[in-house]
This record gives C-alpha cells, sequence and structure tokens, in this order.
C-alpha cells in the first residue's frame, strides 16, 4: 500500500518528509512525515505506516478522507491496534493496563461525543435508516427462513426491494448533500452578492488583507466573477465576489449577472451586501414589526436570487447579510438600526460595517466563524471531524453494499442479495452505535433484533 | 468412540419416540440434521429408512438456505432406531427412572467456580449407577406439567410421569432454573376428514436423502404419501375469544416459543388474518393426522368444536386433544460449549434442558455432549466448533453467551456465515473433525475422503479451463464479442448463464466424466455460485477464529480483576472460555476485554513454561 502510493520503498524506521496527495483527485492535501516500519517490528507486528501530519482538523480530516477513498483500508475499531498486537504476540505485557484506562478513557469520550451527536436531527435521520433497513433484513429473512411453511404474504421481496431503493437513494443524496469532509477538502464556497456598488469588492479586499479585486466607485466595475482561496478561521474558504445584481443593457454586464447568480446558488454560503442607505433598509426600519428574515428573502427575491429561505431545504446555503458603509450613516441611526435587526431576527445573521473603516467587521468574522463551524462541523467538540467521517465512511460502505443488493436482487439467489444487505445494516448499526461488539468483528447483535422484527410483523407458527 | 456407555430411560419402548410432529428437518434445521449426519449422528441416516414424504424447502433461494425436510412415519422411525441402537457396540440400555445425581467434591485441579463432581446417577429404586461422566437429556420431563383448558397434571408427556426429583437435586445443586412451555396440537381421524377440499403438498418427485452416506431414499417416489393446506376462519376467533377464560396456559403466561404458538395466541395476536392448518400424515400404516399449526391447549371439547369450524374438518373425529407441556430449564449461561455443566464437574446436558426446542437441535447437542462426555472420561481436552464452521456451534455459542429467554429454534438468519456454513458441505466442514476425534467411523471418513477429492479435481479442472470470453459466446451463441479475456469455466458456471450441462455438452472431451456424477457436478456449480462472496468472507471469518483461539482459564479470578462492575458480574456468571465468546456478551466493555488479553497471554505462558 504505502509502497503503491510513496514511489521508492520508504527506509524503515527513519522519518521521511513527504508531501501527500489524494490519491482520487490528486490534490495537495499536506506536507509531513511519513514512517515506515515493516513487520514484525512494530508494535502490532504488521506491517504499520504512520504520517505526521498538521494538526488542524482540515488537515486531519483530508487525510482521513483521502485513506479511506483508498480500497482495503479501514478505520481501526477501537483497541484494534492492541488487539493485533496481542494476537500477534507482540503485546508489552506491563502497558496493557494502561493501555485499557486509555481505550476505555477514549471509547467513553467517543460515547459521549457520539450521544451528543446522536441528539440531534442527524441522529434520527441515521436511526430512521437503520430502523427502516432492520425492518427491512428482517422481512427478507422472514421470507428467507419461513416463506415456505408460513404464510409471508406475496410480494414482501418486492416490497423490501423498493424501501431499499429508497434508502439507497437517501443515503446516496445525503452524501452528497452535506459534504462537510468534501468542504475541507476542497473548500467551503462563498459567494458576495447585492446590488452594484454595495462594496462587495472591498468586502473581499478587506478579507484578502490586499487588492484582489479592482475597486471604484463606479456601478459594475466587477463584470466576471473573482475567486480566491482564503483561510478564515482555519477553515479553507473559497470567496467569489461577483458582478453587482442589475438590470442592464450591456451584455457584457449582463452575462456577468447571470453568472453571478449562478455562482450564488452553488454556493454554500451567501454573504448579502446591502448598502445602509438603501431604501429598503429604510422601509424595514420604519415598518417596525417586520422581521430580518422576511427582509432577506425578499431582498433575495428582488435581486434574482431564488427564494433559499424554505424550510427543511437541506442544499439551502447560509446567509449572511452585511449591511455596509455604516460610516456613512450618523451614529443615533447606526443604533437604532443595529437594534432593529438584533430584535427583530430569529438568529444572528445580519451585522452592520464597513468595509472602508473596517469597524463592524470583526463581528462579520465571528459571524461567518460561526457558520463555517456549523457548516464543516458536527459538534463543538475538539475535534468533531474524525467522528464525521467514521460515519461517512460507514455509510460509504453501506451504500456500496445496498447497491451490491440492488445488483443481486435480479438473480436468482436470494441468500447474496440477503447478505449484502446484512453487511449494509451492520454499517449503519456502526454509525448509529448500537453494536456492541468491540474488538472489531462481526457484531451477532443485529441477530435478536432482526428476529424481534419478523415476529411482530408475521404470524410465525406451526 | 468406543467408550462404555449406559442409556437409561423410562421406556425402553419410548426410544426413538417422536413426541412432537411426524416431521424432520426444515430451513436450518435440516442444515442441522447435515450437520449431526457429518459427525455420524444418526437421525439423518434413520429418516432416509423412515420418511413417507421428502421434500427440499427453499429451491427457489439459493442453495445456501434449501432445507432438506421429510414427514416420518413414526412407527417406522421407532423401528430403525431401535434396531440402531441395539445393535451399537458398547452400548446397554436399562429401563429405569434416574432420580438423583450422585454427586462428590470437586477433584482439587478445579477452579473455584466447581462445586462437585459427577460420579454417576441414582435410580428411583435407590440403586446407584456409576460413571466418569453423566449425560442428562431430560426433554420435557423436568418438573413437567401437562395443561389442557384449567386441568394441569404433572407428566412429561402423555402417559408418562415427570422428573421431578431430578429437578431438585439440580435446584439444590445451586443451578438457575427456569420455566418454559410448549404445546402440540390434537391428533384426527383421517378417515373424517374431505381431503378432497384441501390444497395438496405433493413430495419431491427425486427426494434427496439426508444422509451423506447415502444415494437414495428408502422409499419409490411415487409411493410417498402427500400433505394438505387448509385454513382457519372467523368462527374459530369466535370460539377462541368466547372460551379464553377457560385456558390456563394463556391466563399464566409462561415463556413459550414466538415460532411455535398455539393457536389461541396466534388468534388473539393477529386476529384479523386466517392461519395456516397443514395435514401431515403421521406414517403409512396410520389413519392419524397430524394438524400443523393447531397447537392448542383449550378445554377437549372446545378443541372438537374448534376443528369442525375449519374447511374439510367439519366431520373430523379428534382422537387425541393437543396440550401445553410446561418444564424445567437449566439456564444455559451455566453450561460450556463443551455443554458440561461449571457447577458439577463431568456432568453434561443436552436438548430441552438447555432452553431449547426441536429434534433436531436436541440431537445436534446429544452428539455434542456424547463426544465431550467420553473425552472427558478420558481426560481429553474438549471436542468444540466455532460459529464459522457449524450451525452447531452458532447454537452452542448463542445458548451459552445469551441463555435462553424462550425455546430456541434453529434459523438460518442466527448464523454471520450463512453461505459458507451450507448443508451441501457439512461433510467437508465437519466430517474430518470428527473422525479425528474419534466419533466417525472408518467407513464414513473414506466415503467423505472420496467425495472431496472428486470435488477438488472437479474444481481445478473448472479453474483450469479458459478461453477467451468471445469463444465462450459464440459457445453459447450469444451476440458476437471481440474481447480476448480469458474466462474460466469456474467463473463461467457461477452465474446463471451457464449450466453444468452445457457445459458437458459442449466440452465433454474436458468435462463428460466429472459431471457425469450429479452429486459432485452440483456441488461445484454451488461452489462457483458463492466463491466470490466468500472470498470477501472469508477475512471476517478469519478475525473471528483468531478471536476464538485466545483462550481465557477456566479458574480466572474475575472478582479480582480492574473491570467494572457490570462487565465483572456477566464474566463470573456466563464464564466466556475465548475472547470471542467474551466479546459477544452484552455489557463486557472494550477495557474489560483488553484486561482479559493480558490474563489469557499469562495463562498461556504459564502453561508453555510447565510444559518445557
Amino acid at each position: 500500500m504505502v509502497g503503491r502510493f510513496s514511489g521508492d520503498p520508504p527506509q524503515p524506521r527513519k522519518a521521511i518528509f513527504r508531501r501527500f496527495f489524494h490519491p482520487k483527485t490528486g490534490q495537495e492535501i499536506d506536507r509531513g512525515l511519513l514512517l515506515w516500519f515493516p513487520g514484525p517490528s512494530s508494535f502490532t507486528g504488521e506491517d504499520c505506516c504512520e504520517l505526521h501530519v498538521h494538526g488542524g482538523s482540515a488537515v486531519s480530516s483530508a487525510i482521513i478522507d483521502a485513506l479511506g477513498s483508498v480500497s482495503g483500508l479501514r478505520y481501526a475499531g477501537p483497541g484494534e491496534f492492541t488487539r493485533r498486537s496481542f494476537q500477534n504476540g507482540k503485546l508489552d505485557l506491563t502497558e496493557v493496563e494502561g493501555i485499557a484506562d486509555l481505550i476505555n478513557a477514549e471509547t467513553e469520550a467517543q460515547r459521549r461525543l457520539a450521544l451528543r451527536q446522536m441528539n440531534g436531527a442527524l441522529a434520527k435521520l441515521y436511526a430512521a435508516w437503520k430502523d427502516k433497513l432492520l425492518k427491512n433484513v428482517a422481512h427478507l429473512e422472514a421470507f428467507i427462513d419461513f416463506s415456505e411453511e408460513e404464510n409471508i404474504e406475496d410480494g414482501v421481496t418486492q416490497a423490501v426491494f423498493d424501501n431499499i431503493v429508497e434508502v439507497q437513494q437517501d443515503i446516496q443524496r445525503h452524501l452528497q448533500d452535506s459534504r462537510r469532509g468534501e468542504r475541507l477538502r476542497t473548500g467551503v464556497h462563498l459567494a458576495i452578492v447585492g446590488r452594484p456598488n454595495v462594496g462587495k469588492s472591498s468586502l473581499l479586499n478587506t478579507l484578502c488583507g490586499r487588492p484582489v479585486a479592482m475597486v471604484s466607485p463606479v456601478a459594475g466595475t466587477t463584470r466576471d466573477v473573482i475567486e480566491t482561496t482564503l483561510n478564515i478561521s482555519g477553515y479553507p474558504v473559497i470567496v467569489s465576489d461577483t458582478a453587482g445584481l442589475r438590470h442592464t443593457n450591456d451584455e457584457l454586464e449582463s452575462e456577468g449577472v447571470r453568472r453571478a447568480i449562478e455562482r450564488s446558488k452553488s454556493s454554500d454560503i451567501l454573504v448579502v451586501v446591502v448598502d445602509v442607505r438603501d431604501a429598503s433598509v429604510q422601509r424595514f426600519l420604519s415598518s417596525g414589526h417586520s422581521s430580518a428574515d422576511r427582509f432577506v428573502s425578499r431582498l433575495l427575491r428582488r435581486l434574482g436570487v431564488v427564494t433559499l429561505q424554505s424550510e427543511g431545504d437541506v442544499e439551502r446555503p447560509e446567509v449572511i447579510l452585511l449591511l455596509n458603509k455604516d460610516d456613512l450613516i450618523p451614529e443615533r441611526k447606526r443604533l437604532e438600526l443595529l437594534h432593529a435587526i438584533q430584535g427583530r431576527s430569529r438568529k444572528a445573521f445580519c451585522c452592520l460595517g464597513s468595509c472602508y473603516t473596517e469597524g463592524g467587521l470583526d463581528e462579520f468574522l465571528n459571524l461567518l466563524t460561526t457558520v463555517l463551524q456549523n457548516l464543516c462541523d458536527d459538534s463543538s467538540t475538539e475535534s468533531p471531524m474524525l467522528t464525521n467521517d467514521r460515519h461517512r465512511l460507514h455509510l460509504v460502505n453501506c451504500l456500496k453494499f445496498l447497491t451490491k443488493y440492488v445488483e443481486e436482487h435480479r438473480s436468482n439467489d436470494c441468500v447474496l442479495g440477503a447478505e449484502a444487505l446484512r453487511r449494509a445494516l451492520r454499517q449503519m448499526a456502526k454509525v448509529t452505535g448500537h453494536v456492541t461488539t468491540v474488538t472489531g468483528h462481526v457484531t451477532t447483535t443485529t441477530g435478536d433484533d432482526i428476529l424481534d422484527v419478523i415476529f411482530n410483523d408475521f404470524c410465525i407458527g406451526k | 468412540m468406543g467408550a462404555k456407555t449406559l442409556l437409561v430411560t423410562h421406556k425402553l419402548d419410548t426410544i426413538g419416540e417422536m413426541s412432537c410432529n411426524p416431521a424432520f428437518g426444515g430451513i436450518g434445521k435440516g442444515h442441522l440434521i447435515k450437520e449431526i449426519d457429518a459427525l455420524d449422528g444418526l437421525c439423518g441416516r434413520i429418516c432416509d429408512l423412515s420418511g413417507v414424504h421428502y421434500r427440499m424447502l427453499n429451491t427457489r433461494k439459493g442453495p445456501a438456505v434449501w432445507g432438506p425436510r421429510a414427514q416420518i412415519d413414526r412407527a417406522l422411525y421407532k423401528k430403525e432406531m431401535q434396531k440402531e441402537l441395539s445393535a451399537t457396540e458398547n452400548l446397554e440400555l436399562m429401563s429405569a427412572a434416574v432420580d438423583n445425581l450422585l454427586l462428590g467434591r470437586p477433584t482439587e485441579t478445579a477452579h473455584s467456580g466447581v462445586k462437585f463432581n459427577c460420579h454417576g446417577v441414582i435410580l428411583e429404586s435407590g440403586q446407584t449407577v456409576r460413571a466418569k461422566s453423566v449425560v442428562l437429556t431430560t426433554g420435557t420431563f423436568l418438573r413437567g406439567e401437562i395443561v389442557i383448558g384449567l386441568k394441569s397434571t404433572p407428566a412429561g408427556r402423555i402417559g408418562d410421569g415427570p422428573a421431578v426429583g431430578l429437578a431438585k437435586s439440580l435446584d439444590e445443586a445451586g443451578f438457575k432454573l427456569g420455566r418454559l412451555k410448549t404445546g402440540t396440537p390434537p391428533r384426527l381421524d383421517g378417515k373424517t376428514i374431505d381431503f378432497s377440499r384441501a390444497t395438496p403438498s405433493l413430495a419431491d418427485n427425486s427426494p434427496v436423502p439426508f444422509s451423506f452416506m447415502n444415494d437414495r431414499v428408502w422409499i419409490e417416489p411415487s409411493k410417498q404419501l402427500k400433505c394438505y393446506l387448509t385454513y382457519t376462519n372467523k368462527a374459530v376467533v369466535d370460539l377462541i375469544r368466547n372460551n379464553i377464560h377457560l385456558n390456563r396456559a394463556v391466563i399464566r403466561g409462561t415463556t413459550g416459543p414466538r415460532y411455535c404458538p398455539s393457536i389461541e395466541s396466534k388468534v388473539l395476536r393477529f386476529e384479523e388474518r386466517s392461519h395456516q392448518v397443514w395435514l401431515e400424515p403421521e406414517g403409512l400404516s396410520s389413519d392419524l393426522i397430524y394438524p400443523q399449526g393447531m397447537s392448542c391447549t383449550m378445554p377437549e371439547e372446545i378443541q372438537q368444536q374448534i376443528i369442525n369450524c375449519i374447511p374439510c374438518l367439519e366431520k373430523a373425529v379428534m382422537v387425541r386433544p393437543g396440550y401445553g407441556v410446561e418444564y424445567d430449564y437449566v439456564d444455559p449461561r451455566q453450561i460450556k460449549s463443551s455443554l458440561e455443566t461449571h457447577l458439577i464437574q463431568n456432568l453434561f446436558l443436552a436438548g430441552q434442558i438447555n432452553g431449547t426446542t426441536g429434534y433436531e437441535e436436541a440431537a445436534a447437542q446429544g452428539i455434542f455432549a456424547g463426544i465431550n462426555a467420553v473425552l472427558k472420561g478420558r481426560a481429553q481436552p474438549p471436542f468444540t466448533l466455532s460459529r464459522t464452521e457449524s450451525y452447531v456451534g452458532v447454537m452452542i455459542d448463542d445458548l451459552t453467551t445469551f441463555g435462553a429467554s424462550e425455546p430456541y429454534r434453529m434459523f438460518t438468519n442466527r448464523a454471520e456465515f450463512r453461505i459458507h456454513l451450507r448443508p451441501d458441505n457439512a461433510d467437508l466442514r465437519l466430517t474430518e473433525k470428527g473422525f479425528r476425534v474419534g466419533c466417525v467411523s472408518e467407513n464414513r471418513w473414506a466415503r467423505t475422503r472420496q467425495i472431496r477429492d472428486d470435488l477438488d479435481s472437479c474444481l481445478s479442472l473448472l479453474k483450469d479451463f479458459k478461453q477467451p470470453v468471445c469463444k465462450w459466446r459464440t459457445d453459447l451463441d450469444r451476440p458476437e464479442q471481440t474481447s480476448t479475456a480469458l474466462k474460466s469455466a469456474f467463473d463461467m458456471i457461477s452465474g446463471d448463464y451457464l449450466s453444468v450441462e452445457t457445459l458437458a455438452k459442449l466440452h465433454p472431451e474436458v468435462f463428460g466424466q466429472v459431471f457425469s456424477n450429479p452429486v459432485i457436478s452440483q456441488r461445484a456449480k454451488i461452489e462457483a455460485m458463492y466463491s466470490h462472496a466468500l472470498d470477501e468472507q472469508m477475512e471476517e471469518v478469519e478475525e473471528l477464529r483468531r478471536d476464538e483461539l485466545i483462550q481465557l482459564p477456566e479458574d480466572l479470578e474475575y472478582e479480582s480483576l480492574n473491570i467494572s462492575l457490570e462487565s465483572k458480574q456477566k464474566l463470573m456468571e456466563i464464564r466466556p472460555e475465548t475472547i470471542a465468546a467474551a466479546a459477544r456478551i452484552p455489557g463486557v466493555n472494550q477495557s474489560a476485554l483488553v484486561v482479559l488479553l493480558r490474563h489469557a497471554r499469562n495463562r498461556n505462558r504459564g502453561q508453555m513454561l510447565s510444559s518445557s
């Protein structure tokens, strides 16, 4: 494996400086140390390879993702290295108890972490999939074990097939949707949109700390999408500055507008910049009760960026509203406005500031960081990506087995399909943590669950 | 195995009595029979001499889950079984009731969990019988109680008394006992049934024998009997609903099997449905019909009324009412994977006493306990089978790890390596092991070797015969393709494209001879079908096997280990023999397992030192 990816075989037990590339995309992930421990002189007694990379969650996540994309590689189960080490007669006895404590702490932390994650909407989603898989595995198993002698309804296998195809599609969509791992690898897409001359390019330049985009008082200075990659609070962000949105007869500019709108639709984060002196802001202020959310959705509609606020739409980008040029209005008015947005929005997503004086931009960055965290992390723990990537891997594996089931469905032997489905269920059970076997080998605990479903759903009996 | 053996039973005449349904095998159960046969157990061979309706179940679903099943002639089975036993060398039969165990102090090398040593049994007459090891197979007799309606009578089977003294002895020895129930349907007079309105179910035209030793079964295919199918209706539901207050079993609610429920519980749970009733013959010389699906504990007169509500049974006469049996069992978490008890050395338990149900489950434990009783008497290490190699192993591991909260029956879905644990390859999985331990005859081992060699050479022929895809396609009259990639005959027959027969016709010079043996060609085809999936599964099998190799010492002092209280309690109760078994116990956590690893290793090392 190591030889396959590192060219010439590395020298054993020597730290070598290497560049790490993603095997699928070929992108460089990081530079770091590679250590090669050929067996039996390694901790486990088997060939081991260590990659020492930079500690940020983005890098480690990308490395894990890259490793996960290599066939034949998988996550070690808790304690698996110790177990293998033992099996291969390598374990240092004096250290065993210490390792046990360590693993306990580790699994305890993982358990707590899992619990925290499992409280959320994601948990419900995974649990629902697992239940659905379990039910369908059970129905197929009932068909195998009982249909000859009991009255298991005809069509149960077709129903299972239909349900599994649904789960398969759901998981596929989910893996594409919340592409948190990918986001960290390839960057979060952020688009700056707004009417002409509200200060979009100034914002980009301020964020970059250098003049990336040309700025001028003339509306329509930016014609094409200008893209630049930034590190914002440790997250890789690809910022796109876009042409100001307005109707125009200028062919070049209208192409710019079209591209701006397109970009706004494909981004993860939409920063809407509005000039504080804009009439709409005045109307919002004087209306006295209309919410900030409505203000933004109206604004987006008017700008030609489709309504993105419909609830439950997973694809919806996060929106941040920046009311720019607050240095150009009187302090009294500024406070009034600040008060109004804070009081009338469901959650913090608006802020006031000035790209010119850079006042208020700290708050904008705080807001952006929160949004980035939400997009890239699952929880507020120190290394949330790890478990998340783990989920992702199990989901990918689960999907692989579901696909295999779907392929096997056409053949005459439903045992092979059932086998694939049982393995898919095991992968899903690993995501939801309902696996009590801890040494990493196959679990049998779902066996009884399957029987429970069978006896609940069918009248089995002679 | 050459050990001097005494079989003690109440009545010699009930040896080979099938106390419940007149059938053997099925899905999962058939797998067990094949494994019993592979170890040279009797029931498969006896079934080949006594079946009256052989049918392979699940033939539409892939050979891994084919279920050989047969309706058996009760009288023939009993006759053949008794004949076989009386001809068995070193086996003495004795008619007596066993009342107590002959217990003494454990040997000094035994660990602290062992309380007694079993030296034999005490009969009802007061006579003692000494033995190096004892196997208890109490069936439903342990404090057995028969329930019909509101009446309950102490009995192990209709007409046979219960074993009360023995239950007390086990209780006093410190075993945790539980109570289970099972039931049997009424028997009907076949002459009073209108079969013309029921759906007939035909036996297979070419019956497949259970035993690897037989090429055919005893009966002419055309002489086989039919089974019939009818259904319950709304009138049955009403009758049961209106009389449920007369049903002691329903009122008391002892744990019964969910998959073998009484008609009462089926009706109460799935009221809207009509339930299947299979009308099964009890034998060639019997008019009795066994209405499978009608297991019932209602009062006798109501049973007769229920029967007469069912289409085709309007005039049927009930010869004997159905009844429920409640009985004691020993929580099987108190036995080892050799089926020896933790508490009493040299005492082995098998069958319903361990919480199982079914002839096949009992037979599998019987042969297993017998083998280990002999080995123990000779101070040899126990014979064990893993989940990765047999259904027997799956069953014993499930029982000793999880206990039995309801009567345990085998299903194929209990086996995680189902595509490997198939009925067709049970001999290749187990016979050699059995021969090494001494339970398989020379004769059988020779036959298995022959089959193995034939199959191996057939498989190498298939794998070595390669030709380009384009050639295969013209061979098979498929649209031409230019691909010159080589594909073996083995790959080709793994799918649905190419049958063994077609291959033999295409290349008679290569395959004509090997495929003249239908058993070998079918087995080769099955191997090819599953080879890909098997390769994928081998990694998981290997991992589990490696964990199974890590043995835990029997005398491990769990009390002194620095592990969580819950893990400690579970481990002390179950005393797993390997790390693999420990890992499956619910409540035993990862850190406890790592601590266990240390002790496993220490023990092995200690042994190595002492042996060197």
